[in-house]
């Protein structure tokens, strides 16, 4: 890795070996739409990144990094049970 | 806990046709105490490339980052959409990653779209070549591109191997701007490796109006006249499309 930057190495790379106390991270597919998120409550997650996601996905505002996303009965890491029963949010767009 | 009851004051505002959506908009409310900024349907798509620029390794976060990962399929995705004509590049970094920054660049620079980059604050470093590589470029009179040679971390060049890589590096920044700039290569590397300029390195800032001068980017203005030109740009190509057809 090579940092072309005016920004002191000391300043970029502060707080290093703290880089542990992010996250938890949880890695969710939601009809196509696999994401790493941090749970933030019950239900509710903040997206980290996309990981893979539909092209569309990556210009939605609802998908951009550090947005809540609101998926009540999701399981973390298992794909989403059902799609008529009770709806989620946000959906991938075109769903 | 945060409360994510606090803010329903608000009702969603009445209207037949937007209905569903403001249901949609209230629930949001309710289940998160945010909503989705109302969307209008633009034809631009604007790429802002702040702080830090991350590569492969994951930055600790008081860094403000932008990760490639993110931006280089919102790009694919913006050259595939059909609703997207344009692409407005909007800068205010630090620099970063080499690797990722000059992929950013290359990703920029091939797109099929017209682009116009503004450098707001200041397009430092690695951010150069991601300046340079719309297909015209502002700067504002305050902002500042510093150009400052390659370094690798934490290391002492001892081995003329290890010289002769930074070289290599260096060329590829070198060469990109040049290509896709009106500077020659000579006042880029002039201005590189420039002593007397910068308290902790060798290199040059230049502010605003200089960068025009030296050939770097095309002209001095704001965001409105970035916009003008796009949307002109965009004007042309499909008037240049429909001629075809």
């Amino acid at each position: 890795m090579s940092l072309h930057t005016i920004v002191p190495l000391e300043i970029v790379l502060d707080g290093w070996s703290r880089q542990k106390e992010v996250g938890p991270f949880v890695d969710m597919t939601v009809r196509g739409v696999t994401m790493r998120v941090i749970p933030v409550s019950p239900g509710v997650y903040k997206i980290e990144r996309l990981l893979s996601a539909p092209l569309e996905c990556y210009l939605a505002p609802e998908f951009q990094p550090g947005r809540l996303v609101f998926y009540p009965d999701h399981q973390a890491n298992e794909a989403w049970p059902g799609a008529g029963d009770g709806g989620f949010w946000p959906l991938p767009p075109g769903l | 806990m945060r409360d994510y009851t606090s803010k329903q004051t608000e009702p969603p505002a009445p209207g037949a046709a937007d209905a569903a959506k403001n249901a949609s908009a209230a629930e949001t409310i309710v289940q998160l105490g945010q909503t989705a900024v109302p969307q209008s349907e633009s034809n631009i798509f604007c790429l802002s490339i702040i702080g830090q620029i991350e590569g492969h390794l994951l930055l600790p976060p008081q860094n403000k980052t932008t990760k490639y990962e993110h931006v280089i399929p919102q790009l694919v995705a913006a050259e595939q959409s059909p609703k997207i004509e344009g692409v407005l590049v909007v800068l205010n970094t630090v620099g970063g990653d080499v690797e990722a920054g000059l992929a950013i660049a290359e990703m920029i620079a091939s797109l099929s779209k017209p682009k116009v980059a503004i450098v707001l604050g200041g397009g430092h470093s690695i951010g150069v070549p991601i300046a340079v590589a719309a297909d015209y470029t502002f700067i504002v009179e305050t902002a500042t591109m510093t150009i400052h040679p390659i370094r690798l971390n934490g290391l002492i060049i001892g081995v003329p191997q290890t010289f002769e890589y930074l070289d290599k590096m260096q060329e590829r920044v070198v060469r990109f701007v040049t290509r896709h700039s009106r500077i020659e290569a000579e006042t880029f590397k002039e201005l590189m490796f420039k002593t007397g300029e910068l308290t902790r390195d060798v290199g040059t800032t230049i502010i605003g109006e200089d960068a025009v001068r030296y050939g770097l980017i095309d002209a001095v203005g704001g965001i409105g006249d970035a916009l003008r030109h796009l949307n002109q740009m965009i004007a042309s190509r499909r008037l240049k499309g429909a001629v075809v057809q």
